[in-house]
């Protein structure tokens, strides 16, 4: 069961991690990014990130479709983890069946759009976002998962 | 001598380096490298690499394990056989600069002493016990 869907573009780290593994108590972290699952660094640091109790993978996105998939179907609190929006739309065209949510947490695009105190959002993720929007998809703003301050898409979506 | 890297989030690298400085006195081989945010992970990993590149042996300290500059760490450190301690803070670091002073020892036997003694860095007094024993 995927229980949150989350752009991150530092995937896992620290403290935030923390927060979202006991809030969602997720037992699974889905990585999404084509970047670190193609540098075996970067994705033994990822992957060793984690307590023991949980387990993460890394994919690129043509890969990740059967775990996605998989993830969907079965009982185990999930997190489908990205760097940005714009993963989120490839995704939900090679599985239709991911839940419509996207919480954005830190993106630091240089030159981008200020949405949130921690979002600065490349354009073609804010491009990203009216299109998941459009297509039903929750998107809100929150640095930490759930807890604290969310801020919705909609309400940032008309200053835009 | 076992240089120190220090790596944190914001400016804190730097002030703690400066607060140690302060007491300790003016440290040789201890470089802060601080992470504003927006540099990427592999750069950061770079610049962390590039300050330790002149260290015999090194010992990185970083604020929060399993945050960026940790992350960065690892990456400096991925072909080396080295240890990062994570849990910066005024006295761990003042500890390191001290005893690495003439320590015959490896940097590994001094991350270890420090760790050891790092558990009574965090501590409570509450001013009934203090005043009113």
């Amino acid at each position: 069961m995927i229980k949150l869907v989350r752009s991150d573009e530092r995937l896992i780290h620290g403290q935030c991690m923390q927060f979202i593994v006991s809030d969602y108590s997720i037992k699974h972290i889905i990585v999404v990014d084509d970047a670190t699952a193609n540098n075996a660094l970067l994705k033994s640091i990822f992957t060793q990130a984690v307590p023991k109790t949980l387990k993460a993978d890394v994919y690129t996105a043509e890969g990740a479709k059967d775990a996605i998939e998989a993830a969907v179907n079965n009982d185990v609190s999930t997190l489908l983890l990205m760097k940005n929006p714009r993963t989120l739309v490839k995704l939900l065209e090679l599985v239709p069946s991911i839940p419509k949510m996207l919480n954005i947490g830190p993106q630091m695009a240089r030159n981008g759009v200020k949405l949130a105190d921690y979002a600065t959002l490349h354009p073609e993720d804010v491009e990203a976002c009216k299109t998941l929007a459009a297509n039903g998809v929750h998107v809100y703003f929150n640095a930490i998962g759930g807890q604290g301050a969310t801020i919705e898409w909609s309400s940032v979506a008309s200053k835009l | 001598m076992i240089g120190i890297v220090i790596a944190t989030h914001s400016d804190f690298a730097q002030g703690l380096k400066n607060a140690c400085e302060m007491i300790a006195g003016k440290q040789e081989s201890l470089e802060a490298v601080c992470f504003d945010g927006d540099e990427q992970l592999l750069d950061l990993g770079e610049r962390i690499k590039a300050v330790s590149s002149g260290f015999d042996q090194c010992i990185y300290v970083v604020d929060m394990l399993n945050a960026t500059p940790f992350n960065a760490c690892l990456l400096a450190i991925a072909q080396t056989d080295n240890m990062i301690i994570a849990g910066a803070s005024l006295p761990l670091l003042i500890e390191l600069c001290i005893k690495r002073q003439g320590y015959e020892g490896t940097a590994e036997q001094l991350a270890n002493e420090i760790l050891e003694s790092s558990k009574d860095y965090v501590a409570i007094r509450h001013s009934r016990d203090v005043f009113n024993g």
